[in-house]
């Protein structure tokens, strides 16, 4: 009975093993977090939050009474901080607020000669309280804030509802930054695509969240997942496929080809995020399409590793027999993906118009709706 | 046997509790209160909880009790949806209601540090008819989503997610209990417009017969937009996206989307690039541009001429 009882547990193990490992091979890696400066809470990557009206970032007699900066990200000036700001009537500033070294705690001079001199009051106007006496508090607007990764030198496109709101250009170590106050207090989603040096278009990332009023919603961590590109989309068994793209510069790219039996391919990207692997088809079943997406592994030591999402999913086909043509969801062929698709879409809806009709099917519907979407570029 | 036995009831537990749970996507339904009565108005959220999947599509098919509830309005705001196929459609009647939409480049679930759960996708309101007042007791009202709507995955191949789902049960009165209006707080709170959107005027000699149309859509994160109507022939007319037109329109056409609280915003008119107008239809604009502009320029010449020489004149 005993050993019984071992050997179920032991198998118990093993399919946890096996079972585990198939349903995480398929699920979405993200890493975009979200920090609202202006909820009073001191979220990861933030240094302060006081709440919308403590926020001012204004300049105060002490480190214990400073304000925190409109975005979460400093403080304001206050003495204390080790640096000598005259214009808030600073005569020192050594760091603290003790009296007795020389710089008081109100940062003027202290003549330590004749212990009985008070330290004079500052000249100028220091706020009694911590803060500037008389000023308004500052009206923060409803403001967004993303940073994230794309290719080195892309151009960012940033889609706010579907709409395009904006194109940023990362720099060489493929960093971006954007923000906007063109957005209303609500659930948004914001997109992001890139394009790569090379031409070549992302798959479009999402994230959907609460956008707080007369708040910064601070965005990170928006990997764009790699370009990729195939060297030809039929081939005949055992021709090499070449398949490249770009991404983060010197960082890992698992490419995954789907057929009977899952490949992964390893890469590394360049210094300009270029890479690129062969795979031998000579394996691959022949007669069908196959498919080939990569995504990007990056070793960040305060982080640990980050994955990116998957690439644009590319179908090839290996055979002699001629490849059936797949249709593409851009109807008026401009180059875009947009609502002008979409109204075109909605004339073919529930009809068997082939422009529509993107998975082959003989119908307009919400399969081929779906794959519009997917291929939306805003 | 007791290997097979075992091996058998591991891949039963395991394809249950791992495959299943883990790759369905959920749709339910929350709302403030379980139980309400005769006049109450109330609204009933119906969310998705993705559990690891994108999707981008769905076509939702909603039953609800119609002898206890009335189906009084769906709004899309606060929807992840931004794209509708048409207006959702109530039916009383038979206590139906359906509606389908999407989000490009697909939901992806909850991102960490978000305030809100952020996955609403609509919100029916319901009333409570005088009629059920005519029951003795109290009785079970249901919402529930009918087991053929479908979800699809951000997949790029329009593959159906595999779907579980969650409706509501409610304890409706005959009598009334406090007289809620939530729907009505909510449109007495809403004062901000519909989104900022453009009217594109486009023309393809594939579409329609080569007839001119406009496109529009937007959203209105509070109350949800209601409809569009367009201003033609001296008065404002209800359309939908895309509006076809029996002539070349008068330049700029105005579209003005309304919330349901009644907010409103007039869209931006733009020329569509793509429009497959002829070059010389597109000269005709400048030209009429041109024209205009020289003709004020000469009468503003024409008229300080006139005003110099009767000033000579005088002198």
């Amino acid at each position: 009975m005993k050993a019984r009882l071992i050997s179920f547990f032991i198998l118990l193990v093993v399919a946890f093993i096996f079972f585990s490992d198939k349903t995480e091979a398929s699920s979405i890696s993200t890493n975009v977090r979200i920090s609202v400066c202006g909820d009073a809470i001191v979220s990861a990557g933030e240094v302060c939050d006081a709440g919308v009206a403590g926020n001012t970032g204004e300049y105060s007699t002490s480190t214990a009474g400073r304000y925190c900066s409109s975005d979460c990200l400093s403080w304001g000036p206050y003495c204390g901080d080790g640096v000598l700001q005259a214009r808030f009537s600073e005569e020192c500033d050594d760091g603290n607020n003790i009296s007795g070294d020389y710089c008081s705690a109100s940062c003027t001079v202290e003549d330590l000669s004749s212990s009985s001199t008070p330290s004079r009051p500052p000249f100028g106007s220091i706020p009694s309280g911590g803060g500037q006496t008389g000023s308004t508090l500052s009206q923060i607007p409803t403001k967004v804030v993303v940073k994230g990764k794309a290719y080195p030198n892309s151009n960012v496109n940033i889609l706010l509802d579907g709409d395009v709101l904006g194109v940023v250009k990362a720099d060489t170590n493929a960093d971006f930054l954007f923000s906007t106050t063109e957005v209303t207090p609500g659930t948004a989603t914001f997109g992001f695509w890139a394009e790569d040096q090379n031409g070549l278009r992302s798959i479009a990332f999402n994230a959907t969240f609460e956008v707080v009023h007369s708040a910064v919603t601070a965005v990170k961590g928006v990997f764009i997942p790699p370009t990729i590109e195939l060297s030809n989309k039929q081939l005949k068994a055992g021709e090499l496929l070449t398949i490249s793209g770009q991404s983060i510069p010197e960082v890992k790219i698992f490419t995954q080809v789907h057929s009977d039996e899952e490949t992964i391919v390893e890469a590394k990207t360049d210094k300009k995020g270029d890479w690129a692997v062969q795979l031998d088809t000579a394996s691959l079943e022949q007669n069908i399409f196959h498919t080939a997406k990569a995504y990007f592994e990056l070793d960040k030591l305060e982080e640990g590793v980050i994955q990116s999402g998957f690439s644009r999913s590319l179908s090839f086909y290996i055979g002699n027999d001629k490849a059936p043509n797949n249709t593409s969801a851009d109807i008026n062929g401009d180059g875009k993906v947009n609502l002008i698709d979409f109204s075109i879409f909605l004339i073919y809806w529930g009809t068997s118009e082939i422009k529509a009709d993107f998975n082959l099917d003989g119908k307009v519907n919400l399969a081929d709706f779906s794959i519009m979407l997917f291929y939306w570029t805003g | 046997m007791f290997f097979k036995f075992s091996l058998f009831l591991i891949s039963l537990i395991f394809n249950f509790f791992i495959a299943d749970y883990s790759r369905a996507a959920l749709l339910y339904m929350d709302q403030s209160s379980k139980s309400y009565g005769v006049g109450d108005t109330f609204m009933v959220k119906l969310r998705l909880d993705n559990e690891k999947e994108c999707i981008n599509a769905a076509d939702i098919k909603i039953k609800f009790s119609n002898n206890l509830l009335r189906a009084v309005d769906f709004s899309r705001g606060e929807s992840i949806f931004t794209l509708w196929i048409g207006d959702p459609l109530i039916d009383n009647e038979k206590g139906y209601i359906y509606f389908s939409g999407g989000i490009p480049a697909g939901y992806c679930g909850r991102i960490e540090g978000d305030p809100s759960f952020s996955n609403i996708i609509g919100k029916i309101v319901f009333t409570v008819p005088a009629s059920v007042s005519e029951n003795k007791n109290s009785e079970k009202a249901f919402v529930r989503i009918v087991d053929n709507s479908q979800v699809l995955l951000n997949d790029g191949f329009g593959t159906p997610a595999n779907l579980k789902f969650s409706g509501s049960e409610l304890n409706i009165n005959p009598k009334p209990i406090l007289f809620k209006n939530e729907w009505l707080d909510q449109l007495k709170n809403d004062n901000i417009p519909p989104e900022k959107f453009s009217v594109i005027l486009q023309k393809n000699k594939d579409i329609n017969n080569g007839r001119y149309y406009v496109l529009f859509s937007t959203n209105d994160k509070q109350s949800g937009l209601d409809y569009f109507e367009v201003f033609e022939n001296g008065f404002w007319k209800r359309v939908n996206s895309p509006y076809i037109l029996n002539k070349k329109p008068q330049i700029p056409l105005k579209v003005r989307a309304i919330d349901k609280a009644g907010n409103e915003r007039v869209g931006d008119f733009i020329i569509g690039e793509d429009s497959s107008q002829s070059s010389s239809e597109k000269f005709n604009y400048y030209f009429i541009i041109i024209a205009l502009a020289a003709a004020v320029g000469v009468t503003v010449f024409f008229l300080k001429t006139l005003r110099m020489n009767r000033l000579k004149i005088k002198i």
